[in-house]
């Protein structure tokens, strides 16, 4: 059973790396537009990722503009695919499950 | 992260396994379709440098009216090549931050970009004295075109710490 990161449980987070593995590098100002996140939000998680490991971030200026840009690390790309991995098989045994068993049913039984 | 833990934490409100997917290849694809750099430019813009380098290296020796023409279009050539930078300048600001994924896009330090400048050039001048015609306008053609395409496929326009 592939192991989920606990890292990228949080949506926030999950969003960010999801984005940045689909593009080389992204500028702050943009991710947070187009992943819809706000500032602060984006902040917190790119911190957190950047600890990790997951994540470089690389700020300088546009003008006398500052500006962030972030990129995905080599471990945190595969970090990424892992945790991908991990919720498809999760989500695909959640399909074939009985609707009892199933995670929307543990949820909705809540 | 042990699966048990996560059905845990789907007590609460946290996304299912398949919602969670959901968000990361809608967030992955908006990434891909963003608009970005445009990666025709590199390689065309690298090719008007290296064919325009060629041209006046053929060109300049003579003084021959075929000379002239080679002039002519290597002027041509390079007008084509300020029009290009020129959108592609504007086209990097429309892209507002985004730069699409390739093998040879890793940040690279100012003094490696430099160092490889002057080894081409280094390479050039040397290869002058011993080589002439057409074995060293085409290589210097090609040096020239392969160090603008690489140096370009580097720059970033708001400006970074490398």
């Amino acid at each position: 059973m592939p192991e989920l990161s606990e890292l990228l449980a949080s949506l926030p987070r999950l969003k960010l790396v999801a984005f940045l593995e689909g593009c080389s590098e992204a500028e702050f100002g943009t991710v947070t537009e187009l992943c819809e996140m706000n500032k602060s939000t984006l902040s917190k998680a790119m911190t957190v990722l950047e600890d990790a490991g997951y994540l470089t971030i690389i700020k300088g200026y546009a003008g006398r503009r500052p500006k962030t840009w972030l990129t995905l690390t080599d471990s945190g790309r595969q970090a990424y695919r892992d945790h991908l991995h991990a919720l498809t098989v999760l989500a695909e045994r959640a399909r074939r499950a009985p609707d009892t068993n199933g995670p929307s049913a543990i949820r909705n039984s809540h | 992260m042990e699966t048990s833990c996560y059905i845990l934490t789907l007590v609460s409100d946290a996304p299912t396994p398949q919602e969670a997917l959901n968000v990361a290849l809608a967030a992955t694809e908006r990434a891909q379709s963003a608009r970005a750099r445009p990666r025709w430019a590199l390689p065309l813009i690298g090719l008007l440098v290296g064919g325009d380098v060629t041209l006046v290296h053929t060109a300049l020796p003579s003084d021959g009216p075929t000379n002239k023409v080679l002039l002519a279009v290597a002027l041509v050539l390079a007008l084509m090549l300020f029009g290009l930078l020129a959108r592609f300048k504007r086209a990097w600001k429309a892209a507002a931050g985004i730069v699409p994924r390739s093998l040879y896009d890793q940040p690279v330090q100012e003094w490696k970009r430099l160092a490889l400048l002057f080894v081409s050039l280094t390479l050039c001048t040397f290869a002058a004295g011993l080589l002439s015609g057409w074995m060293y306008n085409i290589p210097s053609g090609l040096v020239y075109g392969g160090w603008t395409w690489f140096a370009l496929a580097r720059w970033r326009a708001p400006s970074c710490r490398n």
